[in-house]
């Protein structure tokens, strides 16, 4: 019995010489789709961040969830003045599950672009004050492009720390293009699309 | 940052040798503050032994300001440790472990004006250290012990109160001096062993006296001429604790100068934590007890006396400094004025008030919110606040009192009721006052810093009478619900919400605060809004779909909308009143009904 269990960890060692998960932490801008969003949260973008988590069927397609927060602060609407005011604050949470293929062709490969995409689920809240919160979700879908640097290279001995210490392969950074869009019926005319684009950089690490 | 100032440091440091181009190296004493160098006090000890490593001939000291810092300090060899103020300046143990630790010091090394409070060991000393602990005070707790020395004979603790310890001192060889201090309410005051004579102990206050084995020295209290050994501490129980020694205190000009005379008036060393020439000179802080406006040009003022013997002295008193300002909070203060310190009361008289009203703001148009007015005016030249007045028909219905502002939430109104709105600006002069102690030595003195106090807190006094302006413009608006942006649905009252056509519809906002308050409220009701959850939104993206239905729909709401108005908005005897008078209601027609049958009624 001892033979085989060490058997099958030497067999599991072999199998497992690349990376099966992926675990990204990103931030950014993000520039809503919504018409005049200037006009009531004082600035046409937000911050925006997250992270997602992959499991990578083989070395250059992975699937995973990708979760984001946004918040902003703003100012409402007074439908019979027809005049901006209040106080609210939104906030947002996509929920993104996506497939990636990456144009990945050597483990030393510095420079990864890679693409993306699927379905979206985004929860929104927001919340006037003094008067209460409104919340809800709608269905959507996204896409995603970026590039992929590897940083094993800058500092060997910093990436074989990583490996032996926390068993990450590879770590890179990386810039993205985000594209999200999710409908939502509003009260008072037609839909809005919630979504927007989002301009992201972060980490990824491969374990 | 503090790497930048350690570079700063060295830099300075660098230059001061510099200069000796002869090759003289100058000699120099560079003092670390805490917090303003360096946030704690072990980081400030460890740099000063850092740079005094790296720069042979330059001293270097901490100095602490008041404050309460945390206790396991340890002392670093070379490097003497200060506190600003006896008093305020506090290491708490937090009740267990050892406040400072002391192992192994060379060169001289000062521990001096701290109070030490709540630890199992207030100082260790041990592995032979240099140190003279002076002008501290020492309340670890009964458990606790104060002075824990060990194989550290190059030890003298001098001037330090020790009160309501376990063990004051325990020492280990007689070459360790205790003199001058003041040993009071303690279990044990010198622990040692049997084997030691009372060699390097005197001049010390034992309150109550000690046994007769304990060691005591010849010159200490009591003694043939002072038989009562009651130090008269100022307030040694409060939690501000003030061990400053009252006027007639055995304990005054009782020491011996063994380090020098006292440091504020030049007499022989006191006993305790304030004598000999390491005791601080800034007396404790009054409190202000009570101002308010005795007529429209005084100010009545009391304060907390400062008991110590320096200050409230019927023979040689001290003074209490006043200071004042009108319309302008903080110091530096306007005015101030000197009074003997056998008074804790006074009068401040031929003082001026505003005499002209201010003039009226201009009032912007109101920003409407829910159920409230968001309000704006311009500043008022001379105004010290401002009433808002408001009402459905005129503006005299009410009156707020805004404050010193110029904007202002009007709240608790009615959405899409107009009301009329007018501003008008107050003016009332307000004197901030504040009260320091100044010791009886007669020298020059600076609140906080020499001789005199830091201020008491501050006490504001509104005098005269208050003016008013004019009203402002008048202003009529009405509140209303906020759309958020961009306006989308709550997850409820989907249906209600498109045959209403807004999420704010006062119709919709009846069905919401009626699920709040009775479907969530039970099982069944929390079963059908989950229910209603789950199939609402389809039935509300058909209504959508199909708007020519909303009328019917709404007519098929009323019903509910009414009961739920009726449920939220009346008052429980008027629902018990409209379903009793219904239940009659009903028995009656079913009586009737019964009768016809029977054909006892046509």
């Amino acid at each position: 019995m001892i033979l085989s269990v060490f058997s099958t960890t030497a067999f599991a060692e072999e199998v497992t010489v690349r990376p099966h998960w992926s675990l990204e932490l990103k931030g950014g801008a993000f520039i809503p789709d919504v018409d005049n969003w200037s006009a009531f949260y004082g600035r046409r973008y937000t911050s925006e961040y997250g992270g997602s988590v992959a499991y990578k069927i083989t070395r250059k397609v992975e699937v995973g969830m990708e979760g984001m927060y946004l918040m902003d602060k703003g100012q409402g609407f007074a439908p019979i003045h027809q005049t901006i005011t209040g106080s609210v604050k939104y906030e947002s949470v996509p929920l993104n599950v996506f497939v990636l293929a990456r144009w990945l062709s050597s483990e030393k490969q510095f420079l990864v672009p890679y693409i993306g995409g699927g379905w979206t689920r985004l929860f929104y809240r927001e919340d006037v004050q003094n008067q209460g919160v409104v919340r809800g979700s709608t269905n959507g879908y996204h896409g995603r492009a970026g590039l992929q640097f590897l940083l094993d290279g800058i500092d060997p001995d910093a990436s074989r720390s990583m490996y032996f210490d926390y068993g990450v392969f590879h770590t890179y950074i990386f810039v993205e293009a985000e594209y999200v869009h999710a409908l939502a019926n509003t009260i008072t005319s037609g839909s809005v699309n919630l979504g927007g684009t989002s301009w992201l950089g972060g980490l990824l690490f491969e374990f | 940052m503090q790497t930048k100032k350690t570079a700063l440091i060295l830099a300075a440091i660098i230059f001061l040798l510099d200069i000796g181009t002869a090759g003289t190296l100058l000699a120099a004493t560079v003092t670390l503050n805490v917090p303003n160098d360096f946030s704690t006090i072990q980081a400030a000890l460890d740099n000063a032994e850092s740079l005094a490593s790296a720069n042979t001939g330059t001293t270097y000291s901490v100095l602490v300001e008041p404050g309460t810092y945390p206790g396991g300090i340890v002392l670093r060899s070379g490097i003497s440790i200060a506190g600003r103020e006896t008093a305020r300046t506090i290491i708490s143990g937090g009740g267990t472990g050892t406040a400072v630790i002391a192992n192994g010091l060379t060169g001289l090394v000062t521990f001096s004006n701290f109070t030490i409070l709540t630890a199992t060991t207030g100082i260790q000393v041990t592995g032979n250290s240099t140190l003279k602990i002076m002008n501290n005070v020492f309340t670890v707790g009964l458990s606790g012990t104060a002075v824990q020395i060990q194989g550290s004979p190059n030890v003298s603790v001098t001037n330090n109160t020790f009160y309501q310890n376990g063990t004051a001192v325990t020492r280990d060889s007689n070459s360790i001096l205790i003199i001058n201090n003041i040993f009071s309410q303690n279990t044990a005051n010198i622990s040692q062993s049997s084997s030691l004579s009372q060699s390097g102990i005197d001049f010390n206050c034992f309150n109550p006296p000690p046994s007769a084995t304990e060691p005591i020295g010849t010159n200490s209290i009591p003694n043939a001429l002072v038989a009562n050994p009651d130090p008269l501490f100022v307030d040694p129980t409060s939690a501000t604790k003030d061990f400053h020694l009252q006027q007639g205190s055995p304990c005054i000009d009782a020491g011996t100068n063994i380090n020098g005379p006292d440091s504020f008036n030049g007499s022989i060393s006191d006993m305790g934590a304030y004598g000999g020439p390491g005791s601080d000179t800034i007396p404790f802080p009054v409190s202000i007890q009570s101002a308010s406006a005795a007529s429209a040009s005084s100010i009545a003022l009391t304060w907390t006396p400062n008991n110590s013997y320096l200050v409230t002295n019927t023979v040689t008193p001290g003074e209490y400094n006043i200071y004042y300002s009108l319309n302008a909070s903080g110091a530096p203060y306007q005015t101030k004025s000197s009074i003997a310190s056998t008074v804790t009361s006074t009068i401040i008289s031929g003082l001026t008030s505003t005499t002209m009203a201010p003039t009226a703001p201009v009032l912007s148009p109101p920003s409407p919110a829910n159920e409230s007015l968001l309000l704006s005016w311009s500043s008022a030249s001379g105004a010290t606040g401002y009433n808002v007045h408001y009402g459905i028909a005129s503006t005299s219905e009410n009156t707020i009192d805004a404050g010193n502002v110029t904007s202002f939430v009007l709240t608790g109104l009615t959405n899409g009721q107009p009301y009329k709105v007018a501003v008008s600006a107050v003016a009332q002069s307000t004197y901030f006052i504040a009260v320091t102690a100044v010791d009886n030595t007669g020298q020059a003195s600076t609140p906080g810093v020499d001789h005199e106090s830091i201020y008491s807190q501050e006490a504001s006094v509104p005098l005269g009478p208050v003016l008013e302006s004019g009203l402002s413009n008048e202003v009529s608006d009405f509140p209303e619900a906020i759309a958020p942006y961009p306006d989308l649905p709550n997850k409820g009252c989907f249906i209600a919400t498109a045959a209403y056509g807004f999420y704010s519809a006062p119709q919709v906002q009846v069905l919401r605060e009626f699920r709040d308050r009775y479907l969530m409220t039970s099982r069944f009701g929390r079963s059908f809004v989950r229910w209603y959850y789950r199939y609402g939104p389809t039935g509300a993206a058909f209504l959508d779909a199909h708007p020519w239905l909303k009328p019917s729909v709404r007519a098929a709401l009323m019903p509910a909308v009414l009961g739920a108005l009726f449920l939220t908005r009346t008052s429980l005897l008027i629902q018990l009143t409209v379903l009793l008078s219904a239940g009659l209601l009903c028995g009656c027609l079913r009586y009737r009904k019964r009768l016809v049958h029977s054909g006892g009624m046509r």
